[in-house]
């Protein structure tokens, strides 16, 4: 019944075994109130008890009545702590996992889908934990031995017969949670349009103004709120059923219940306090009959979260490293031989036969245009998708035979995308070396010319990016992801076009920062623009995933005919930036 | 507590709405009162029988009063479910057409906000306050009436009958009153700390998540996965440290506590009956204990589903209030005058505009006459867009005038002002349904002839042939953007507006269509005034006159051929493409 949940079950075992016992004892203790009230009815009313033993009677059950809420409340303590637990459990766990992924995972899973389950998925585990261990015991177990006292306390056939019609309590429940759950996949539905087109109107909200169409689009809307309405009133109709049936069939036991032990008095089988018992005991077996519906659909969502999260949990790793991998030293020499690489999911190479060396303190500038393969090759030292690590060698030696780990710890890495985090300025700079020091943050801040801007912010560095804080433009982003890249001060320093909204003064003391910074040590810069790469010690432009044209400034300027013709056309706009900037 | 202002606007537009549906609210409400006198009958019929008819050799003139009482308690327990029923549905309908009404008020809304507010905000969480938040306030009324307000008439009522019936027990019972008054504050302080908490942690861890994934480049090539993952470990240890607190608040407190001073509550029932009967100081029956003891049973049920539901309620009540943050907005002001039929002269007069600090155009002047064209041309952030955004009053000109026909535009009615004119933007704009209405965006005159003869104009002969009916999937997925651009085209071009705008109308297209999208332009050109933006300089070569944007200044204008001779920034960019294309 719960075979899904065992890892859960044996992880939190003595919890559960506690919570158990708890239960057992609190339920077996919640028998005896109403047990002693019938027993007490039938001692005042048939004049047999002193007034002193009547008291202490009292006194016991009101010390069964504080015993029963401890034990209650131990019970609940460890049954809702184990719905915290598996919330804080499976969280991580996917957490865990979603970190060891290369980016082929995240590819193949969306976002959305990714976050559905640490969501959504994660809430219906708790819930089951909680209010659905709750409701399977009390909808199992404390019927159980409700039933059993009333045979035993009263009568067996009263009892037989009285619980007749709960059975039916229990299968109308579940009847039309049958019919609810239909209903409510359409309400669903109903709601997902009304967002569609909500979400709709407000991409859309230019078309709509300029071509006037606000009526007719409200109309539209209108239209599927009334729907949205109209769907949730079905549900209603079906959801308001129970509260008749709530009523009536309780009532139905009682009536069984009065009438039969009416007979069962007169011919002197049982008293009338047996009676007022029976009938207490009656109403605590009603709660159950809903519990058990609850419980029912409780475990069917969370059966298919805990699928839907296993599904990831189990998802085999796409980069492996092998078993005898060894870390590799400080600042390797790079070399691409016959290089071919494909991503998961594109047809053809995107990277055709490269091959490329270079030596340790040496510099690499990668040109194209997009889509011509630039970032693709950069990240290939990073090992963020499966490739054929056996045509990269660090040292001269295959790179699967090193720990990704020892190699990513070579790297600074300035992505295209910025990358920023919803934390301060400095957070994001500091994220690639933690324990960095203000005075080395703020070098990194200069050498990115992020210097200037930084003042304008509210509270410098500590001020907050993302979405609770300021925002920021594309360059100051791209400069951020720059600092990063610097602070670390690495043995190889990777720059992915991550200047493209950085306007050309800008640029060009990072360069300048750059190449007084880096002399002699391994740097990779890919770029649209030629001003970022031309002092490097090699260039290589790339087309269609294939070096085209490879050399230094020089040299490409003297052979490279598609390096010499963006050269100068970069160079004459430029010219116009900076006669508008000095006026 | 901490906005009384806002809470009291809050309270009165809750009003209002709930106002609507007095019907429905008046009919649940009456039905509640006639459900809650069946409650409290149907306890009575079992004492009556408990005192005069059950005991020992009863014989048949005793079954069959009995047998009739019993019938009378099944009767009046199935009008109480009836009624209940009704009750239900009527209380639901009612939450539900307040949730529509506010649903309908805060969509409208949005469509008069001004266009900046969508810029500032991601779609997505406007449209949740749309539909989500007025899904928490149908949650809400769900809430305070099917549970709140029912179980409150039940408790008072009950609690009245006790007093009626043996006024000594309710002042017994009286002393339960500050234990319960106390369990409902602690409650209700501790859950709406430790949920606020648990709410807030729970949208940062999320946030945490949905960020780590996004930026797992970044956080691998630095080797920084367990930073993260001690980040994250930090914000799910306080989840689990206030949901811990909640948990122990529940095994203690609410429920559980009520449900102990239940079994106390009928424990002094019993004492004071008992008392009765023993020492004889009152008459006593043992229906009367009977009933009593259900009553007292009855009023703790109650208490107990309030408790149940009060964290819900406290939880949608929050969300609820963001639907009215937003009705607080101010929407773009009305403006007085309708510019009726226009010819298409344009004049901007020394325009200077920001969005936020920074001026985006700085003293814009041009001027075309009716049925000329205008291209503009510049760099990303030259302000070429900022203009078009001017023009159809999306924005105000920080300074300067903008006057169409000679009538500054700032007082023109926003919708007097686009009537004629059509805009085709970048990323073309299909609505989810067929092309039929995508063309002809509701308005019944134009027939499927007009629509094909339009995009047949435009060249988008292909179109036709695939059908008009065809249906247009999310996002326009089922279509190339050449397709969906000549869709866009074909839209402004059967509207014959005197302006038409092409803001980098073929930006996104491929340059076989872009050929044929060029032939459709020269055809829409025709007549009317024209503004280009364009990326491809080739597509404006034969424009009436270009300006050259860079940042936010004019530095060129001319046609084509005088900008050629200039041997400045167009001719430099014209080259370039030429030799890129």
């Amino acid at each position: 019944m719960f075979s899904k949940f065992k890892w859960f079950i044996s992880y939190y075992k003595k919890k559960y075994i506690l919570a158990i016992i708890f239960l057992l004892l609190s339920d077996i203790v919640g028998l005896f109130p109403p047990y002693i009230t019938g027993k007490l009815t039938d001692l005042i009313f048939t004049n047999s008890v002193s007034l002193n033993r009547f008291f202490f009677i009292i006194g016991i059950t009101f010390v069964i009545i504080i015993i029963k809420y401890f034990l209650a409340m131990g019970w609940s303590y460890f049954t809702f702590r184990g719905a915290d637990e598996i919330e804080y459990k499976s969280r991580e766990n996917l957490m865990n996992k979603f970190l060891r992924q290369s980016l082929k995972f995240f590819e193949k899973n969306s976002t959305g889908s990714l976050m559905g389950k640490a969501t959504n998925d994660v809430t219906s585990l708790t819930d089951l934990a909680g209010f659905g261990l709750l409701n399977f015991f009390d909808s199992t177990v404390f019927p159980i031995c409700i039933i059993i006292v009333m045979m035993i306390v009263v009568d067996f056939k009263l009892t037989l017969f009285s619980i007749i019609p709960l059975p039916i309590l229990a299968y109308l429940c579940i009847w039309i949670g049958k019919k609810i759950y239909t209903r409510w996949t359409l309400v669903q539905e109903a709601f997902d349009k009304l967002n569609d087109s909500a979400l709709e109107d407000v991409e859309g909200i230019r078309i709509i103004r300029v071509f006037n169409l606000q009526k007719l689009r409200n109309l539209e809307f209108e239209k599927r709120g009334e729907e949205l309405c109209d769907r949730n009133i079905d549900v209603v109709k079906y959801e308001a059923l129970m509260t008749p049936i709530q009523k009536i069939i309780p009532a139905m036991t009682f009536v069984i219940a009065l009438g039969y032990g009416s007979y069962l008095i007169s011919i002197g089988d049982i008293t009338v306090g047996q009676l007022v018992s029976f009938t207490y005991y009656l109403n605590m077996l009603v709660w159950p009959m809903y519990a058990f519906g609850n419980f029912i659909n409780m475990r069917q969502q969370a059966n298919a979260s805990m699928d839907r999260i296993q599904e990831v949990l189990d998802y085999k790793e796409d980069i492996v490293e092998k078993d005898n991998v060894i870390d590799i030293g400080k600042d390797p020499d790079i070399e691409f031989k016959g290089f071919n690489f494909r991503y998961p999911s594109s047809k053809e190479d995107i990277l055709k036969n490269i091959n490329i060396k270079l030596k340790r303190g040496s510099s690499l500038g990668v040109l194209g245009k997009t889509g011509s393969g630039k970032s693709t090759l950069l990240k290939q030292l990073l090992s963020f998708y499966p490739a054929d690590t056996s045509k990269i060698y660090l040292n001269g030696q295959s790179m699967d035979n090193y720990s990704i780990k020892s190699i990513r710890d070579n790297i600074a890495y300035a992505p295209q995308n910025h990358m920023i985090f919803s934390k301060s300025i400095k957070d994001n700079i500091r994220l690639s070396k933690p324990e960095a020091t203000d005075f080395e943050i703020e070098e990194a801040v200069r050498l990115s010319d992020l210097e200037k801007d930084i003042s304008k912010f509210p509270e410098g560095l500590n001020t907050l990016c993302g979405e609770k804080g300021v925002s920021l433009s594309g360059g100051q982003k791209q400069r951020i992801a720059i600092a990063r890249a610097l602070l670390k001060n690495p043995e190889i320093l990777i720059l992915d076009d991550c200047m493209s909204a950085v306007d050309g003064n800008t640029e060009k003391n990072i360069i300048e920062n750059i190449n007084k910074k880096r002399k002699n040590k391994t740097t990779i810069i890919a770029s649209h623009r030629i001003s970022q790469i031309k002092d490097l010690d090699e260039i290589i432009v790339l087309k269609d995933g294939k070096i085209v044209e490879r050399g230094t400034d020089e040299e490409l300027m003297r052979v490279g005919k598609w390096y010499r013709e963006q050269y100068l056309n970069q160079m004459s706009r430029r010219r116009f930036d900076e006669k508008q900037d000095t006026q | 507590m901490k906005n009384k202002i806002h809470n009291s606007f809050v309270n009165q537009k809750l009003k209002e709405y709930a106002k609507k549906e007095s019907k429905p609210l008046a009919f649940g409400l009456i039905l509640t009162f006639i459900r809650t006198a069946m409650e409290i009958i149907g306890p009575i019929i079992i004492g009556h029988i408990l005192n005069n008819y059950i005991k020992l050799d009863m014989g048949r003139d005793d079954i069959k009063p009995i047998a009739i009482l019993l019938t009378l308690y099944l009767i009046v327990y199935v009008l109480a479910g009836l009624f209940s029923n009704l009750t239900r549905i009527a209380f639901e309908k009612a939450a539900n057409s307040i949730a529509f009404n506010a649903q309908k008020d805060v969509y409208n809304h949005i469509q008069e906000l001004p266009i900046s507010y969508f810029d500032s905000l991601p779609a997505g969480n406007i449209v949740s306050r749309i539909t989500n938040d007025t899904k928490k306030l149908k949650r809400m009324f769900q809430l305070i009436l099917a549970e709140l307000t029912t179980s409150s008439i039940i408790v008072i009522g009950i609690s009245i009958m006790i007093i009626i019936r043996n006024p000594i027990v309710a002042l017994l019972l009286l002393i339960l009153v500050p234990a319960i008054y106390y369990i409902f504050t602690d409650l209700r302080r501790k859950t709406s700390k430790y949920s606020r908490l648990v709410r807030e942690y729970t949208g940062e861890i999320n946030a945490t998540i949905n960020e780590s994934i996004q930026n797992m480049e970044i956080i691998q090539a630095y080797n920084k996965e367990d930073f993260i993952r001690g980040e994250f470990k930090e914000i799910n240890d306080n989840i689990f440290m206030n949901n811990l607190e909640l948990t122990k608040l529940r095994s203690y407190g609410g429920f559980r506590a009520i449900d102990g001073l239940q079994y106390i509550g009928i424990l002094l029932v019993i004492v004071y009956f008992g008392f009765g009967r023993i020492t004889e100081n009152y008459p006593v029956t043992i229906g009367s204990m009977y009933i009593i003891i259900d009553y007292v049973s009855k009023i703790f049920d109650n208490l107990k589903t309030v408790v149940l539901r009060l964290a819900e309620l406290e939880q949608s009540y929050a969300s609820a209030t963001h639907v009215f943050d937003l009705l607080k907005l101010d929407t773009a002001e009305k403006l007085p005058e309708d510019i009726g039929d226009i010819k298409g002269n344009v004049k901007f007069e020394d325009v200077y505009f920001a969005y936020k600090e920074e001026d985006v155009l700085k003293g814009i002047n041009f001027e075309v006459s009716s049925g000329e064209s205008i291209a503009f041309v510049g760099s990303t952030g030259s302000g070429k867009s900022t203009i078009i955004n001017l023009l159809l009053n999306f924005y105000q000109p920080r300074e300067g005038n903008i006057y169409l026909d000679g009538k500054n535009i700032k007082d023109i009615d926003r919708s007097s002002l686009r009537k004629d004119m059509a805009v085709v933007l970048q990323d073309s704009f299909l609505f989810e349904s067929d092309i039929r209405e995508n063309i002809r965006l509701g308005d019944q005159r134009f027939t499927d002839e007009d629509i094909k003869k339009a995009l047949i104009e435009v060249g988008g002969d292909s179109i036709v042939e695939r059908g008009i009916d065809e249906k247009i999937l999310e996002k326009g997925n089922n279509l190339s953007q050449g397709e969906k651009q000549l869709i866009s085209f074909a839209r402004a071009y059967i509207r014959n507006p005197k302006i038409l705008i092409l803001d980098e109308a073929t930006s996104n297209i491929d340059t076989e269509t872009e050929k044929i999208i060029q032939r459709g332009i020269d055809k829409l050109k025709e007549d009317r005034t024209t503004f280009i933006i364009a990326h491809r300089l080739s597509t404006i070569k034969d424009v009436d006159k270009i300006l050259v944007l860079n940042r936010g200044r004019i530095i060129e204008s001319g046609n084509h051929d005088d900008l050629m001779k200039m041997k400045g920034f167009y001719r430099n960019m014209y080259n370039e493409q030429i030799r890129n294309g």
